[in-house]
C-alpha cells in the first residue's frame, strides 16, 4: 500500500536512460516540463507523448511501476479536472441546474489532466533512473555557475541528496510502523475523516521520533568523518559527457524546436490542408 | 486440530519483475496448540516475511493459511480479530511506542480490542505488574532504556491476551541475564497458560534449551521442521541453511570422535553435563 509511492525511488536496471549523464537527464526533464506548459495545440501534445513514450521504452522500467506513483495523485487530479470543468466560462455545451459545462472547460480540464499526469510520469522517470547521489552531482555541477553570485550550491545539493536518500528509508519505516500498530489492532482505513486523522497519531509519532534520531546520528557520523561544508571537494567519479549524452542533447534540441514550431501551426490551416487533400482524393476517385 | 495450518504459501516483494524471486517459496507446515517453535535461518531467508503472514499483515500470492481450522483468506474472515489472537512483537520497540506514558501505550491494544477505558487501564496495570515493570507506568516511553522499551512493547501486545505469541528476534541486544529471564517467562506462559509461542532467533544454544519444534528456512524455502535434536544435529540441513551447530552438539560430536559413546539425543546443557558425567 504505502510502497506505491514511486516518486523519488530508484529502480535499478541496465538501460540507455540509466547510463546517461544526470545533467542531460535534468535538462531533458526540464525541457519536457517546459514543453508541457508552452503546448498550445494537439500537435505539441502528440510530440510530448511521443517523447515520453520514447523515454518509457528506453528506460526499461516496467510501465506498471512507473504509473504506480499516479495513484496518490488521483484526488488532486479529480479536483483540478472538476474546477476546470465547472468553472470555465465559454460556450455552454451541457447544463443542468446551476452547473454549466462549456466547450472551453472540457478542453482546459483535459489539458490540465494530461499536463499533471505527464508531469508526474516525467519526473518519476528522472528519479527512477538516476540514483540520488548522481542526481545531486548533476545538480551541483550543472548549477555551479551560481557560485559566482555566492549561492551555496554544494550545501544545497547535499541537503537535497540527504532528503532524497531518506525518502525510501522513511517509506520503509512507515510500512514497519504500520505493521506494528496494525498488529495491535490499529486500523488506518476504517472510519470518517476525523477518526482517520486520529488513527495517524500512532503512526506519526514513532516516525518523527525515529527521523529526528536518524538526523542526529547522521550528523554525528558526518562530523566524525570531518565533514566540512564549505571546502572545495573533489569527486571520486567526476561527471564527464559521453557520446550518447551529446546525441541526447541534439535530440532534445530538435524536440524543443519542434515544440516551438507547433505554436505556428494553425488548426484551421491544417484542417484546410486536410480538406484539400480530401478534395484531391475525391477528384482522383471520380476520375 | 493444529492451531496454524500453512499450505503452500508463496510471496514475492517485486511483483513487477518478470523473473520472480520468492521471499516465500511454497511453504507448508502445521503448528499445534502449546507448541514452542523456533524459526531459524540466515538473514534474508524469509523468516520475518513468514511471521507477518501469520496474522494477515501480508497476504500470500498463492496458498492458504488456516487458523483454528478457518482460512484467514476467506472473504468474511475478520483479520482484525485475528490480530488480537495472534500477537506479534516486532524487533524494534521504537516502531510501536507513541503515547505520553507507558500505561497509555500499553492500553492502546486493549482499547482497540473493545474494552472500555477503565477496563483497559485496569488490565494494563495488571500486565505491567505481571511483568514487574509497574514502576514505569507514568514514565514517557521515549525516556526508557532499550530493555525497558522492549518490555513495554511486549506488554502492549500481551495486554490483548493473544493465544499465539510471535517474537521477531526477542533476544537481540539483550544482556545474558535479561535474556534468560525473558525465555523463562515465556516458557512459563507456555507451560501454565498454554500460549503457543513462535520466535525467530539466531542463537541456536537457546533453541536447544527452550523450543520443542524448530523450523529451518533458507532462501525463502522451508528446508526442515522437527524436534530440536533431529533438526540441529542434521549436518546436511545445517550446512544447506549455512548455520553453525549449537555448542552442545559440537561438543557431543567431538567427544564421539574421540571414541567415547555418548548419548547425544538430548541437547540442553544440564543433559549434556549428565551424559558427560556418565562416561
Amino acid at each position: 500500500m504505502i510502497r506505491d509511492i514511486t516518486l523519488g525511488q530508484y529502480y535499478k536496471k541496465d538501460s540507455i536512460v540509466h547510463s546517461l549523464d544526470p545533467r542531460v537527464k535534468l535538462v531533458a526533464t526540464l525541457i519536457f516540463l517546459i514543453s508541457l506548459f508552452i503546448s498550445t495545440n494537439i500537435f505539441a501534445y502528440i510530440l510530448a507523448t511521443a517523447y515520453l513514450i520514447t523515454a518509457i521504452i528506453l528506460c526499461k522500467v516496467p510501465f506498471g511501476f512507473i504509473i504506480r506513483g499516479l495513484k496518490s495523485l488521483l484526488l488532486l487530479l479529480f479536483i483540478s479536472i472538476a474546477f476546470n470543468l465547472f468553472l470555465t466560462p465559454g460556450k455552454v455545451v451541457f447544463s443542468f441546474y446551476a452547473i454549466n459545462i462549456t466547450k472551453e472547460g472540457i478542453i482546459l480540464a483535459l489539458k490540465m489532466a494530461i499536463r499533471l499526469v505527464y508531469l508526474v510520469i516525467g519526473s518519476s522517470i528522472l528519479t527512477l533512473t538516476t540514483t540520488p547521489s548522481k542526481l545531486t552531482d548533476g545538480l551541483e555541477k550543472g548549477l555551479s555557475f551560481l557560485n559566482v553570485i555566492k549561492v551555496p550550491v554544494a550545501e544545497i545539493a547535499l541537503m537535497m541528496s540527504i532528503a532524497l536518500r531518506f525518502i525510501p528509508t522513511l517509506i520503509e519505516e512507515v510500512d514497519k510502523i504500520m505493521n506494528a500498530q496494525m498488529s495491535r489492532g490499529a486500523n488506518f482505513e476504517k472510519g470518517n475523516l476525523i477518526e482517520k486523522a486520529k488513527a495517524l497519531i500512532p503512526l506519526l509519532v514513532p516516525l518523527f521520533v525515529s527521523a529526528f534520531k536518524r538526523a542526529n546520528d547522521l550528523a554525528y557520523a558526518m562530523e566524525s568523518r570531518c565533514y566540512v561544508g564549505d571546502s572545495k571537494r573533489t569527486k571520486l567519479r567526476p561527471l564527464k559527457y559521453k557520446r550518447i549524452d551529446y546525441i541526447t542533447y541534439i535530440y532534445l534540441l530538435v524536440f524543443i524546436i519542434l515544440i516551438f514550431l507547433t505554436r505556428y501551426i494553425k488548426i484551421d490551416s491544417t484542417l484546410s490542408i486536410m480538406g484539400s487533400f480530401r478534395g484531391a482524393l475525391k477528384l482522383y476517385y471520380e476520375r | 486440530m493444529p492451531i496454524f495450518e500453512v499450505k503452500n504459501i508463496k510471496y514475492t516483494y517485486d511483483k513487477y519483475e518478470n523473473s520472480l524471486k520468492y521471499a516465500l517459496n511454497d511453504i507448508s507446515f502445521n503448528i499445534e496448540k502449546k507448541d514452542f517453535v523456533a524459526l531459524i535461518g540466515k538473514s534474508g531467508s524469509g523468516k520475518s516475511t513468514l511471521i507477518s503472514h501469520l496474522n494477515g499483515l501480508y497476504k500470500a500470492d498463492s496458498g492458504d493459511i488456516l487458523y483454528s481450522g478457518n482460512s484467514i483468506y476467506s472473504k468474511d474472515y475478520d483479520l482484525n480479530s485475528l490480530r488480537f489472537k495472534v500477537g506479534i512483537v516486532f524487533q524494534y520497540p521504537d516502531y510501536q511506542l507513541f503515547s505520553e506514558t507507558v500505561i497509555d501505550d500499553v492500553a492502546f491494544g486493549a482499547i482497540k480490542k473493545g474494552m472500555s477505558k477503565d477496563e483497559a487501564y485496569k488490565k494494563s496495570l495488571e500486565v505491567l505488574k505481571f511483568l514487574n515493570i509497574e514502576y514505569l507506568k507514568d514514565e514517557s516511553p521515549f525516556n526508557l532504556s532499550g530493555g525497558e522499551k522492549r518490555k513495554v512493547a511486549f506488554a502492549g501486545v500481551f495486554v490483548m491476551e493473544p493465544e499465539v505469541l510471535i517474537f521477531d528476534e526477542p533476544d537481540a541486544g539483550l544482556d545474558t541475564m535479561s535474556k534468560i529471564n525473558f525465555y523463562n517467562f515465556i516458557k512459563s506462559l507456555n507451560n501454565d497458560y498454554g500460549t503457543t509461542v513462535i520466535y525467530i532467533t539466531h542463537n541456536l544454544d537457546d533453541v536447544v534449551e527452550y523450543a520443542n519444534k524448530v523450523i529451518v528456512m533458507s532462501d525463502g524455502k522451508l528446508i526442515k521442521m522437527g524436534k530440536p535434536y533431529e533438526v540441529l544435529s542434521d549436518e546436511k540441513v545445517m550446512k544447506e541453511a549455512d548455520l553453525e551447530l549449537p555448542y552442545s552438539i559440537s561438543i557431543c560430536n567431538k567427544v564421539k570422535s574421540m571414541g567415547y559413546d555418548i548419548d547425544n539425543t538430548k541437547l540442553t546443557f544440564s543433559d549434556l553435563l549428565d551424559s558427560l558425567k556418565k562416561l
